[in-house]
């Protein structure tokens, strides 16, 4: 009985030993595999950062091909909106047309609305619009400094020539009047 | 001379008008790109900021800093390093929300003394009161890192007491304090402010609990037991800091000899929590070992088998998941758990794995940073290879595209139809001019314009006029025409009267026709000069557009080649790093089994020793 317990006890070790010594023996192996890992890793990485950078560049002409491809110089149309203090009106959403067609509507969030009362100028969209005169209407929705929902609204006439026409939607405060109104400008 | 003067006069009106024009395009451009930024579109950001490298004045700085906090954000650090020397080296007049981010990317990067430059650029004043406060924890903690603690010290007392910022800055702080071996009244002050001021917000309570372990970790190391107990008690038991906080202090319990008060936290932690935790495992081995120190050997060897066949079950799962990880899609399924659809920094990266055995195992590999950034890199990767794939389909569409517009310019035939146009237009003219001749006429003629009714009329007064006339001539005496004559007269007086009357109206009738007609020619005429002009323009929707598409096309695919190989590179060595990983963690096991399968050999040892020391072997055995 005492035997059988003894060697019960041996194999048990054995078994226990055989399956730790491989970590032991193994730990050198596992450092050099770590670091080509790294070294792998870091190459990696580099490789990853190069595309990116290459990513972002092409960016860049993809962005400026497309422009130009969506709307050439001769009849580009860029229809801006900004907002100058915005302390007697806050937009929530603008609706455009130009000569009763393509409407350009646009609902603001917060973050945007922030944006345009810092100073920013909101890209709204780039239209085609073959030569002559084209007509303007639009109307911002949004609430003034008492709260309450008020239309801003306004019909105007542009002129395009064969370069590309910058057209500015602003809303602008009048403290004299102590109202908010919507005016435009082109370029 | 008049002519000199009036000549230099237009040429600098011209000048400065389209000189104003440029200022205003340069402006709502300007303000395109703050719209980019400031609404946290960074790509589009990026496809502006060329333009303002080489423009003079506030925007070209604001842009530097914008690039090289865009460009570390990219791991580019050596363009943003010299970026950012260069703007050092000038008087930047770039917005503090510019230098926040920017100090932001270095304090990510631990570049501690360059997070201090820029946080130095920043206006308090400018900042909103979070991110103020956030850059108040950057720069107290770049202090820690840097060893200045004294000023550390004096920029969190500056700070809001009950901000996240301040609980976060006091947390490095204490950390500092202990490296720095400080112990006493002030290091316990410090750690009931931290955990006192403190927001009631699921991060406030995580960081509570974070400062209770580190402060627990500390005192059971030093020896002080029962002040770590006490920390460990204060923490929450569902947040994320749980399960250290179950083992420490079944530990702590041990160390003080209460060892049945030891059993209960790491039963609870086996109970809730994934047995692959290393808290868990330490704990399958804990039990076992208080119950051998209150001397319930019995009860400790059954758990201690027990506890071998769960490590031998854990051992078998993770040797199947290690061997079938090449084709696992965990990696897949976590990128396609992702909300964010941005790449680089501005995404927002959840490092949770899917819920399933895979994850139940990997989870913890996910808590590596180093490997999250790899996981991030390979899902950049995946997002760009898709991104350059749809890039070069749309080109070909363009392509396409353009070759319609080509063909399409070229066969359509708007020559004739502009001169068959203009041909009408001038016969139209012609028409008019002839109309307006006529009604200028009508004044004089007493007959004029006639309507059809007037006109039969007028015909019946002359055929009248001749009949009479002729009777007058055959027969004079038997015949008084002079009746006639005089009905003739007053008939055509009255129809003069008539028409005359009515005349001024149709005058004017007419007028409005020709005045109109006018207009329409007119607009004719413009529409016809903006179709030849459209026609003129309509080339340069194609025209050397296809070249250019072809070389961005290249670039693309070339790109998209490059990409989609260091995507494949990146997850091969991602599944070398799991499987080491795994491998590593069998290792543990084993380790974990060692010791559960000698310490089983030694309880069978001690019971046979006892055995055979109480002298209960009978002949054969003693033998």
């Amino acid at each position: 009985m005492r035997v059988i317990y003894l060697l019960l006890l041996s194999l048990m070790s054995i078994v226990s030993i055989a399956e730790a010594v491989p970590v032991s023996s193994a730990a050198t192996e596992n450092e050099k595999s770590a670091h080509a890992v790294v070294a792998q890793t870091s190459q990696l990485s580099a490789k990853a950062t190069s595309i990116k950078q290459s990513v972002l560049e092409l960016n860049r002409d993809l962005y400026q091909l497309e422009e130009e491809l969506l709307s050439p110089a001769t009849t580009r149309a860029a229809v801006y909106f900004s907002l100058s203090y915005g302390e007697f009106f806050e937009p929530y959403s603008i609706n455009i047309t130009v000569d009763d067609k393509q409407p350009i509507q646009y609902l603001y969030t917060k973050r945007q609305v922030s944006a345009l009362k810092q100073g920013a100028v909101q890209p709204l969209k780039n239209l085609n619009l073959g030569p002559g005169v084209h007509t303007i209407k639009a109307i911002a929705k949004g609430v003034d400094n008492n709260g309450k929902n008020r239309e801003l609204v306004l019909e105007e006439k542009v002129e395009k020539h064969d370069q590309p026409l910058y057209i500015e939607l602003k809303i602008q405060d009048n403290k004299e009047i102590q109202s908010a109104e919507l005016m435009m400008s082109q370029w | 001379m008049n002519f000199l003067l009036i000549f230099l006069l237009v040429f600098t009106a011209n000048h400065v008008y389209s000189q104003n024009n440029e200022q205003e395009v340069l402006r709502l451009k300007k303000g395109e790109y703050y719209y980019h930024y400031l609404t946290g579109d960074f790509p589009s950001a990026m496809n502006q900021l060329k333009q303002w490298r080489s423009s003079e004045g506030a925007i070209a700085d604001e842009a530097d800093v914008m690039e090289a906090a865009m460009l570390l954000s990219l791991g580019l650090h050596q363009k943003a390093q010299s970026i950012f020397l260069e703007i050092q080296g000038n008087d930047s007049n770039a917005s503090s929300q510019a230098w926040f981010y920017l100090a932001r990317r270095w304090f990510e990067l631990g570049e501690y003394s360059s997070a201090l430059a820029s946080i130095d650029n920043i206006e308090a004043l400018a900042l909103k009161p979070e991110m103020l406060g956030e850059a108040q924890f950057m720069k107290a903690a770049a202090f820690i890192e840097l060893g200045e603690h004294k000023k550390a010290q004096v920029m969190i007392l500056n700070m809001s007491r009950n901000s996240i910022w301040t609980g976060l800055a006091r947390h490095n702080y204490i950390l500092a304090m202990f490296d720095g071996n400080n112990s006493g009244q002030s290091l316990a002050l410090l750690i009931e402010d931290a955990t006192f001021y403190l927001p009631e917000t699921e991060e406030g309570k995580n960081l509570r609990d974070r400062i209770h372990l580190i402060s627990a970790l500390h005192f059971l190391q030093s020896g002080r037991n029962r002040s770590a107990e006490k920390h460990l008690k204060s923490m929450s038991l569902a947040g994320p800091y749980t399960p250290a906080a179950l083992l420490q202090y079944g530990w702590a319990k041990v160390e003080q000899g209460e060892y049945d008060q030891a059993l209960q936290p790491w039963r609870e932690l086996q109970a809730r929590y994934n047995r692959f935790d290393p808290e868990v495992m330490e704990s399958m081995l804990g039990v076992p070992h208080v119950l051998e120190l209150m001397n319930a050997n019995t009860q400790a060897l059954n758990i201690y088998e027990m506890t071998e066949k769960r490590l031998l079950s854990m051992k078998q799962l993770l040797t199947e998941v290690n061997k079938g990880l090449a084709v696992n899609t965990w990696l897949e399924d976590w990128v396609l758990q992702q909300n964010d659809q941005n790449w680089g920094w501005q995404a927002n990266i959840d490092s949770t794995l899917p819920f399933n055995d895979t994850s139940a195992v990997l989870q913890q590999l996910a808590s590596d940073k180093k490997i999250v950034n790899q996981m991030i890199e390979y899902r950049d990767l995946l997002l760009l290879t898709d991104y350059l794939t749809e890039k070069e389909e749309s080109l070909r569409l363009w392509i396409t595209l353009v070759d319609k517009r080509e063909r399409e310019s070229k066969t359509r035939i708007v020559l004739p139809i502009i001169k068959k146009a203009n041909e009408n237009l001038a016969e139209a003219k012609i028409n008019l001019k002839q109309m307006e001749g006529y009604l200028q006429r009508s004044n004089q003629d007493l007959f004029a314009l006639p309507n059809d009714h007037e006109e039969q009329k007028i015909n019946l007064l002359g055929k009248t006029a001749g009949t009479i006339e002729r009777l007058m001539n055959i027969n004079k005496a038997s015949r008084n025409v002079a009746t006639y004559q005089k009905r003739w007269t007053r008939v055509q007086g009255v129809f003069l009267w008539q028409m005359n009357t009515a005349k001024v109206q149709k005058q004017w009738g007419l007028k409005q026709q020709l005045v109109a007609m006018d207009r329409l020619i007119n607009n004719a005429e413009t529409q016809l000069i903006e179709t030849r002009l459209a026609n003129k323009w309509s080339p340069a929707s194609w025209k050397g557009m296809k070249a250019r598409i072809l070389t961005i096309l290249a670039k693309t695919s070339e790109l998209r080649d490059l990409s989609e190989k260091a995507r494949i590179e990146r997850k091969a060595a991602l599944l070398v790093e799991s499987s080491e990983f795994l491998n590593d963690f069998t290792h543990r096991i084993n380790d974990y089994l060692s010791q559960s399968r000698l310490s089983i050999a030694r309880l069978y040892d001690d019971a046979l020793q006892d055995y055979v020391a109480t002298g209960d072997l009978n002949a054969e055995e003693q033998q």
